[in-house]
């Protein structure tokens, strides 16, 4: 079994796993800016008192 | 050509390990007491994300953020068809024998082909799932689910995973509409999605001629016509004794039971609420989904062994199904039958014949192989279990839902059930089941011969 062959195949799925984790990240990012973000978008947001 | 198993599985390990990370850091930053904090259980959700077991590991879903939430769905959605698979259809030259790495993860017996370029295959298959994801989503959407939960269900149902957004998983959305919509997906997913592809070609011979489909759909109808028929005539009788032993131990006081049993009762009368769960039910076990809307570990005992059984089954050949497959079962079956009839007639020579076509020797001893190996390492894993677990169908079941990629099991870790309380050690042998689930066994269990890593 070629170990090179075998871990240059696994960093390419990593890569693509990469790629996938960008989505979860944008989500918190939204979700943690989400009153700015719609602030200057001009959006009105909810007030939680 | 040997990398082919090697990357499909060391890939699956490091992805898990990769994918992990993220929840380890979220358990560490906002740990509330709730269960210890250990990269075990970030593994073990993962592992069961990609595997598209579904079993889990947190007690309080609805309190994850939507970021975490969304990473559970779209593990189940990568795994199901495959992250392999989606490389070969992205980067086809990845260096390596391209058809080994699809047979180590492309569910099933033999790895079918469409067209001779297997990029072009995997292309297919993943346009297939991407087009049913779409439309599930879109579906559940109409049907009430915030786009959100419409997004990750769709990703759950599709990849026959399991996680739900919701505590109480489909139930939570106490709605015919989407009970229904889930329950056809699970059905389109647990079969193969070549046949799928044919279909949408406007090719329906399938319908008639696949034997494994028309298996598939056989064993659906005939359970989902008892399990109903049980359901509607027994109800929920003798539940409640049965159900107190491990109910109370796993922090359910007595007054709490009765509530539950009554929830339950309630869910279940009359002839269309008995079959409505009884069809979505039969789907998520057979599918290997592991969605709930009923706790089936109140149903008769007859009822739940044989949602124990049909974890064995699986879905389709070529499916996102866990389980042994059908076209496995179809052909043990056939394999059977013909050793009953050389018994009385030792002269007989006869090929095993699937859909018109005469299978191959050395394939049928490959699936009774497997077969055998699949039931070895469930009693093998069931006897390890026992060591963490003292509860003999909570060990037992625990394992074949994790080899079977299906979630929950019977007992402790049975529908309205989490694997949050289970040992450290324990997690490792079910993450392990869970990895040779999804692999196939041989996939994996090859890489262990030293013979594989001689030049």
């Amino acid at each position: 079994m070629n170990i090179r062959a075998t871990a240059f195949g696994v960093a390419k799925l990593l890569q693509i796993l990469a790629i996938f984790m960008l989505v979860p990240l944008l989500i918190s990012l939204f979700d943690h800016y989400e009153g700015s973000i719609l602030s200057a978008l001009g959006q009105p947001t909810v007030q939680v008192s | 050509m040997r990398e082919g198993f090697a990357i499909v599985t060391f890939g699956w390990i490091t992805l898990t390990f990769f994918a992990a990370v993220p929840l380890y850091l979220y358990f560490n930053a906002n740990f509330d007491g709730s269960f210890p904090v250990h990269f075990t259980n970030a593994y073990f959700e993962m592992m069961s994300g990609f595997s598209t077991t579904g079993a889990t590991i947190l007690t309080d879903i609805e309190s994850m953020p939507r970021s975490i939430l969304f990473w559970r769905a779209l593990t189940h959605w990568l795994g199901g068809m495959g992250i392999v698979t989606l490389a070969m259809a992205i980067f086809p030259a990845l260096g390596v024998s391209g058809y080994q790495m699809f047979k180590g993860e492309v569910p099933g017996p033999s790895a079918d082909r469409l067209q001779p370029r297997l990029a072009e295959t995997a292309r297919i298959l993943w346009s297939v799932y991407v087009l049913f994801t779409f439309s599930e989503t879109v579906i559940l959407w109409l049907a009430g689910m915030s786009f959100f939960d419409a997004v990750t269900h769709s990703f759950a149902t599709m990849a026959t995973g399991g996680f739900s957004t919701k505590n109480a998983s489909i139930a939570a959305f106490d709605s015919d509409l989407i009970l229904w919509t889930i329950t056809f997906f699970m059905y389109l997913a647990g079969a193969n999605f070549l046949v799928h592809f044919r279909m949408l070609r406007g090719n329906f011979s399938d319908w008639k001629f696949n034997a494994e489909f028309r298996f598939y759909t056989g064993i659906i109808l005939a359970a989902i016509v008892l399990v109903t028929a049980v359901l509607y005539i027994n109800g929920l009788q003798g539940a409640e004794e049965a159900a107190r032993s491990y109910r109370v131990s796993s922090g359910m006081d007595s007054g709490e039971l009765q509530l539950h049993l009554q929830s339950e009762q309630q869910k279940l009368s009359g002839l269309y609420s008995s079959f409505k769960h009884a069809s979505f039910q039969v789907l998520a076990i057979v599918t290997t989904t592991g969605f709930a809307t009923a706790d089936f570990d109140l149903w008769p005992n007859i009822l739940r062994l044989l949602l124990v059984m049909l974890m064995f089954f699986g879905g389709s050949a070529g499916s996102t199904g866990g389980g042994m497959k059908m076209i496995r079962i179809l052909i043990i079956f056939k394999y059977a039958y013909r050793e009953l009839r050389k018994i009385l007639r030792p002269r007989l020579i006869q090929t095993i014949r699937v859909s018109g076509v005469s299978v191959e020797e050395k394939q049928v001893s490959n699936i009774v192989g497997f077969g055998f190996l699949f039931i070895m390492i469930f009693v093998f894993f069931s006897f390890i279990m026992t060591l963490f677990i003292p509860d003999l169908t909570t060990s037992a079941t625990a394992v074949i839902a994790a080899l079977g990629n299906i979630g929950p099991g019977l007992s402790g870790v049975g529908a309205i059930e989490n694997y949050a309380w289970l040992s450290i050690p324990g997690k490792w042998v079910l993450i392990f089941a869970m990895l040779l689930g999804r692999l196939e066994i041989f996939t994996v269990l090859v890489i262990f011969r030293l013979s594989a890593w001689k030049k």
